[in-house]
C-alpha cells in the first residue's frame, strides 16, 4: 500500500528560505536587467552619497552605484562558491566511497592525506596557491576546493560504512556486482540526501571564505569585483561612508544564512523525529476521523 | 546418494585477538574448530546453536567470504577453500544469502523491479527472459505482481522475505543459505516463509543451509541438523533421529531449555549452571565441561572429545559414549 | 476498580502522530492487573502491546501523542491515581517507584560509562530518603537477589563485562530497587539464547513466589506465556481479543485470531508438516476500521462481525471480543 507523507518539506520557513535564495539567484542571472546601473560606469561628481532614491544604496567612492555592484558581484560570489562546492564534490566523495568501502591500508593512506590538508586554514593553503600559481580567482577556487574535500569525504566515508554492512550490499557482492556498480549505484544513491544537507552548507561557508581571500586580494582580481573585493575597497571609508562596506557586507551575511536554514531544514527533514508535523491540535481532529 | 552440493572437512576458523595494554599479548579465538559436514542435492541442512557457537562464521567460511585458517571446503566437488578471491566470483554466485533482516534486505532507493532487472542485466539476460523469470519467481513465493513495482519500504517483513527467497532463486544457484531467516519474523508470517521453504523443496529439490537460534524452527524444516557449542559440532544427525533420541547433554539441555508449549506440560527444564565462555578460554577438553551435569574431573576437562558415530547416522561428541556401545 | 488489581486500565486510546500520519496504536483497550499476578500481553509486531505498556508509565511524546481512557494505579499506600491525568511533575513518582519497566536490550538500557552498582545506587538515591550505607547494603542485596555473585565484586563493573543474560538481571534488579507495585517487561527475553532464557524466566518466576511481584509481560511468544503467566490477554490490531487464564487459552481458545496464532507455531515432533497460517495481513493502523479487525483474516466471518465490533464478552474470568464466541462452533480447531 502506498503510504503518504504528513510532514511536509514546504513548511513556511522553508519556502521564505527558497523565496529569498531564489530572489537572490535570479538577481545575479538577470544583472544586466535587474541592476539600475553599470557598475563600472565612474560618475565622479555623485561620489560617496548617501542611499537616495536615484542610488538606492548609495554610490562608492569613485561614483559607481553600490547596488549594482552588488548585483553584479553576485555573480562571481555565487559561481566561485558553486565552482568550489562541484570541485569537492567531485574529488570527495570517490575518495569517501572508496576509503569507507575497502577500508584497510587505502583508507589508511587516504585519510592521513586528509588529515593534513585539514591540518591547513583555507586561507594559509591559498597563499600557498597563489605564490605558486599567481593570483586570481581561479587559483582561489582550486584552494578552497581542495580544503573543503575532507569534509565531504569524511561524511561520505561514514555513510558508507553504514551502508556496506547492510544485507543490500553484501548480497549484491554475492551475486557478483562489480565494486563500482555497488558504490554507484547502490551506496551513493543512500547517501545522497545526507551529503546535500552539507553541501547547502559548504556552499555558505564558501561564500565567506572567498570573501575573506578577496578581502586580501587573492581572489579576483580588479576591476573585476566580488563581495568580498568591495569590502576590501570599501575599508578605508568605514567611518566616513559606512554604506561602502555595509552593503556588502549584509549581502554576504544574507546568502550564508539563507544556506545554513535551508540546510538546517533540510536535515531536519530527513531526521523523522524532527521533521515537522501537523501540530497537536490537527491530531485531535485526524484522530477523531479514526475512532469509531 | 544425491549429488553432494557441499562437503567441508575439518574447517578451522582462528581470530587472533589482541589483549593486555599495548595490544601486545595476543589470544586465538576459535570460532570454528574442526567442523565437518554434507551437504546434498534436495537437503535443507540445519545449524542450530546459540550466540557465540560460531554458525554465522561457518556460513561466511563455507560462502568464500572469510579466509579458512585450516581444513577444506568442496563446492560440488572442487576445493574451494584454497582458491583466491578472484577465483572464488564464480562459485560466490552458486551460493546465495537470504539475511535475517528482510527490511535492509533490499535498496531503499530501488524498486524490486529495479533490483532484478539489474541481476539480469549484470548477467546480460534479455528483458524478456528477465521478464519471465520474474514472473516464475513471484509465482513461486506466492506473491502477486504488483509487488514488484513497490520500494522496500511499501512492503511487510513477509513480503521481503519471500522477495529475498526470490532473488536467492534468481540465477538458479545449486545452493542457498538462510541465515536467521526467520528470526525477525512475526509467529503468522514464520509459518507462511516455513512452509513455502518446505514446499520449495519439495517441488524444486531446493538445498538449503539453514542457520538458526531456534530448535523447533529446525526440527520443523530440516532434514539434517547439526548442533554447534563455541564452535565445535557437539552432534549431527537427520532430524527424526535426533530430536527422538537427544545424546549430548547440551542438545538435551537446549531443548529442555525451550519454553513450555503449553501450560500445563510437565518440563524438566536442565538450568545450566553459568555462563558460556567466548571460545576464547579453551584448554584442551571439552568445551561444554564446565556447565554439563555429567562433567567427569580429569577426562572432560583434559581431553577433547572426538565426533563419533553413535547410533546410524547419528554423531555426537562426548566423553560418555567412550566405553558404551550404546546410547544413553 | 477491582480490588485486587493494581492496575485497572479502562477503555484505552492512543494515537501517535507519525511521518505517515495518525496511527490508532491502541483502540479502547480494557486491561485488569490484578496483585501478585503475573499477565502476559501477546501479539505480534505492531497490535499495540508496547504502546499499552508504555502508556502505563506514560512514556510517549507528549506532542505527538493523544490519550483518551482512563488509567487506574493503586499506589503501595493504597491511594488511586489516575496516570493519565497526572501533572507531568508527578510523573516521577510514579515512574520507578510504582512501576518498573525493562526493556528488550539490555546492552543499550544501561549506561556504559558508569558501574553498575553506581547505576543501582543512583536509582535508589533518587527515589528514597535512605543513607549512603543504607543504599550500598541495599544494592548488594539486589544483587543477591538476581543472582549476580560475588556482588561486592561485580558491583564494580561496567556493563561491558556482562552477557545480555546478566546484563537483563542487573536491569531487572535495578526496576526492584524501589519496590515497585509492579514490574513491566517489553520482549525482556526476546534478544537471549533460550538456555539464558530459561534462566531469566526462572527468575521471574522465583521473584513473584517469594516477593508476590506483580508483573505484565510484554511478548509475542507463546512459550514465555505458557511458562511463567497467570492470565494473559491477546492483542490484535490496537485491541485486546480474548483475555483468560492462561490454562484456559491453551485448552479452549475462544477467538478465532488465538486459535489461529496458536496453531502456526511449529511445535516439536511434527518435523516436515505444513504448518496452519493465516492468510492475509494485519489492517494498517492509519485507516478507520470498520467492524472486527481480524473479520478479513476470518474463515468464520460473517456480516455482522464486518459491520460492528463486537464487545467483550465472557465469564468466570475467560473474556473475548468475537460475535461468534460460544456460540458452539462446530470445527473449532483444538490446540
Amino acid at each position: 500500500m502506498k503510504q503518504k507523507n504528513v510532514g511536509r518539506f514546504f513548511t513556511a520557513p522553508v519556502i521564505i528560505t527558497l523565496a529569498l535564495l531564489a530572489l537572490v539567484i535570479l538577481a545575479s542571472i538577470f544583472a544586466p536587467l535587474v541592476a539600475p546601473y553599470n557598475p563600472e560606469a565612474l560618475d565622479m561628481a555623485a561620489k560617496l552619497q548617501m542611499p537616495t532614491a536615484a542610488h538606492l544604496l548609495g554610490t562608492d567612492n569613485v561614483g559607481r552605484d553600490i547596488l549594482s555592484r552588488l548585483i553584479f558581484g553576485s555573480r562571481i560570489t555565487l559561481l566561485s562558491a558553486l565552482a568550489v562546492v562541484v570541485i569537492s564534490v567531485i574529488i570527495g566523495i570517490p575518495l569517501g566511497l572508496v576509503s569507507g568501502y575497502y577500508g584497510g591500508r587505502l583508507d589508511n593512506l587516504i585519510m592521513r592525506v586528509e588529515d593534513v590538508v585539514l591540518a591547513f586554514p583555507a586561507l594559509l593553503l591559498a597563499f600557498l596557491f597563489v605564490a605558486s600559481f599567481g593570483k586570481s580567482i581561479t587559483s582561489a577556487i582550486i584552494a578552497l576546493g581542495i580544503v573543503y574535500v575532507p569534509m565531504i569525504s569524511r561524511l561520505t566515508r561514514s555513510l558508507t560504512l553504514m551502508e556496506r554492512g547492510k544485507p543490500y550490499v553484501e548480497s549484491a557482492r554475492s551475486i557478483g556486482f562489480s565494486d563500482r556498480r555497488i558504490l554507484f549505484r547502490h551506496i551513493l544513491p543512500n547517501c545522497v540526501s545526507t551529503i546535500t544537507t552539507q553541501l547547502t552548507l559548504d556552499i555558505g561557508s564558501a561564500i565567506l571564505d572567498l570573501a575573506a581571500l578577496s578581502f586580501l586580494g587573492m581572489g579576483v582580481q580588479p576591476p573585476t569585483s566580488d563581495w568580498g573585493a568591495m569590502l576590501e575597497e570599501g575599508h578605508a571609508y568605514i567611518q566616513s561612508d559606512p554604506m561602502l562596506c555595509i552593503a556588502p557586507g549584509c549581502a554576504i551575511i544574507l546568502t550564508v544564512v539563507l544556506f545554513n536554514l535551508l540546510s538546517d531544514n533540510i536535515q531536519m527533514y530527513l531526521d523523522p523525529f524532527q521533521r515537522k508535523l501537523p501540530p497537536f491540535k490537527k491530531l485531535k481532529k485526524m484522530a477523531g476521523g479514526l475512532v469509531e | 546418494m544425491s549429488e553432494e552440493i557441499i562437503r567441508v572437512e575439518h574447517l578451522q576458523k582462528n581470530f587472533q585477538i589482541r589483549k593486555g595494554l599495548f595490544r601486545n599479548s595476543k589470544k586465538e579465538l576459535k570460532a570454528v574448530d574442526n567442523v565437518s559436514l554434507t551437504i546434498h542435492k534436495g537437503e535443507i541442512f540445519g545449524v542450530v546453536g546459540e550466540s557465540g557457537c560460531g554458525k554465522s562464521t561457518l556460513a561466511r567460511c563455507i560462502m568464500g567470504l572469510s579466509p579458512v585458517s585450516g581444513g577444506e571446503v568442496y563446492f560440488q566437488g572442487t576445493k574451494i577453500s584454497s582458491l583466491k578471491s578472484g577465483e572464488l566470483k564464480p562459485y560466490r554466485q552458486k551460493m546465495q544469502m537470504v539475511f535475517q533482516n528482510p527490511f535492509s534486505s533490499f535498496n531503499p532507493s530501488m524498486s524490486i523491479r529495479q533490483t532484478f532487472y539489474e541481476i539480469g542485466h549484470v548477467y546480460q539476460m534479455k528483458d524478456e527472459a528477465i521478464t519471465a523469470q520474474c514472473s516464475e519467481l513471484m509465482m513461486q513465493v506466492r506473491l502477486p505482481e504488483d509487488v514488484l513495482s513497490r520500494r522496500p519500504s511499501e512492503l511487510s517483513g513477509g513480503q521481503l522475505q519471500r522477495l529475498a527467497i526470490a532473488r536467492a532463486m534468481f540465477l538458479n544457484p545449486p545452493l542457498i543459505l538462510a541465515d536467521e531467516a526467520v528470526s525477525a519474523l512475526d509467529v503468522s508470517v514464520q509459518a507462511q516463509i516455513l512452509n513455502l521453504i518446505l514446499d520449495l523443496r519439495d517441488s524444486l529439490g531446493l538445498t538449503m543451509l539453514f542457520i538458526s537460534h531456534d530448535l523447533t524452527v529446525v526440527e520443523h524444516v530440516c532434514d539434517t541438523v547439526l548442533v554447534m557449542y563455541l564452535g565445535s559440532v557437539v552432534e549431527m544427525g537427520p532430524t527424526d533421529e535426533l530430536f527422538a533420541n537427544l545424546l549430548h547433554p547440551y542438545s538435551q539441555a537446549l531443548v529442555s531449555a525451550k519454553p513450555k508449549e503449553r501450560p500445563d506440560q510437565e518440563t524438566n527444564h536442565i538450568i545450566l549452571k553459568g555462563e558460556a565462555k567466548t571460545a576464547m578460554d579453551t584448554s584442551g577438553g571439552c568445551r561444554f565441561a564446565p556447565r554439563c551435569r555429567y562433567f567427569k574431573e580429569g577426562i572432560c576437562d583434559k581431553i577433547t572429545p572426538e565426533l563419533r558415530e553413535i547410533r546410524p547416522g547419528h554423531f555426537a561428541a562426548c566423553h560418555l559414549f567412550d566405553e558404551k556401545e550404546d546410547t544413553i | 476498580m477491582n480490588k485486587d488489581s493494581i492496575v485497572s486500565v479502562q477503555d484505552l486510546n492512543v494515537n501517535l502522530m507519525t511521518t505517515r500520519g495518525v496511527v490508532c496504536a491502541v483502540r479502547g483497550v480494557d486491561l485488569e492487573i490484578k496483585k501478585g499476578e503475573i499477565h502476559g500481553l501477546v501479539g505480534e509486531s505492531g497490535c499495540g502491546k508496547t504502546m499499552t505498556a508504555k502508556s502505563i508509565l506514560r512514556l510517549h511524546d507528549e506532542k505527538r501523542t493523544l490519550y483518551s481512557g482512563k488509567i487506574l494505579l493503586k499506589k503501595t499506600d493504597g491511594s488511586e491515581v489516575s496516570v493519565l491525568e497526572l501533572p507531568r511533575k508527578e510523573l516521577p513518582s510514579i515512574r520507578g517507584e510504582e512501576v518498573a519497566m525493562i526493556f528488550q536490550d539490555p546492552m543499550v538500557s544501561l549506561n556504559p560509562l558508569l558501574t553498575i552498582g553506581d547505576q543501582i545506587c543512583e536509582m535508589l538515591r533518587t527515589h528514597t530518603e535512605l543513607s549512603k550505607p543504607e543504599i550500598n547494603a541495599r544494592m548488594l542485596d539486589l544483587l543477591n537477589m538476581v543472582g549476580i555473585r560475588p556482588a561486592e565484586e561485580r558491583s564494580r563493573q561496567y556493563p561491558f563485562e556482562f552477557s545480555g543474560g546478566m546484563a537483563q538481571r542487573i536491569m531487572i534488579a535495578m526496576a526492584l530497587s524501589c519496590d515497585p507495585q509492579l514490574l513491566i517487561a517489553d520482549e525482556a527475553t526476546t534478544a537471549l539464547d533460550v538456555t539464558t532464557q530459561a534462566q531469566i524466566l526462572e527468575l521471574m518466576k522465583d521473584l513473584q513466589r517469594r516477593i508476590g511481584m506483580s508483573m505484565l509481560l510484554i511478548t509475542h511468544n507463546f512459550g514465555v506465556v505458557a511458562e511463567i503467566c497467570d492470565r494473559a490477554s491477546v492483542m490484535y490490531a490496537g485491541k485486546i481479543v480474548e483475555t483468560s487464564s492462561v490454562q484456559e487459552l491453551f485448552d479452549a481458545p475462544q477467538h478465532p485470531y488465538t486459535r489461529a496464532l496458536i496453531n502456526s507455531i511449529p511445535r516439536s515432533g511434527r518435523s516436515g508438516e505444513r504448518l496452519v497460517t493465516i492468510p492475509g495481513a494485519p489492517p494498517s493502523l492509519l485507516q478507520p476500521i470498520h467492524g472486527c479487525a481480524f473479520a478479513p483474516r476470518c474463515q468464520f466471518a460473517t456480516e455482522q462481525c464486518r459491520q460492528i465490533q463486537p464487545p467483550m464478552t465472557g465469564t468466570g474470568g475467560h473474556e473475548c471480543a468475537c460475535h461468534l464466541a460460544g456460540a458452539g462452533k462446530e470445527d473449532v480447531q483444538s490446540v
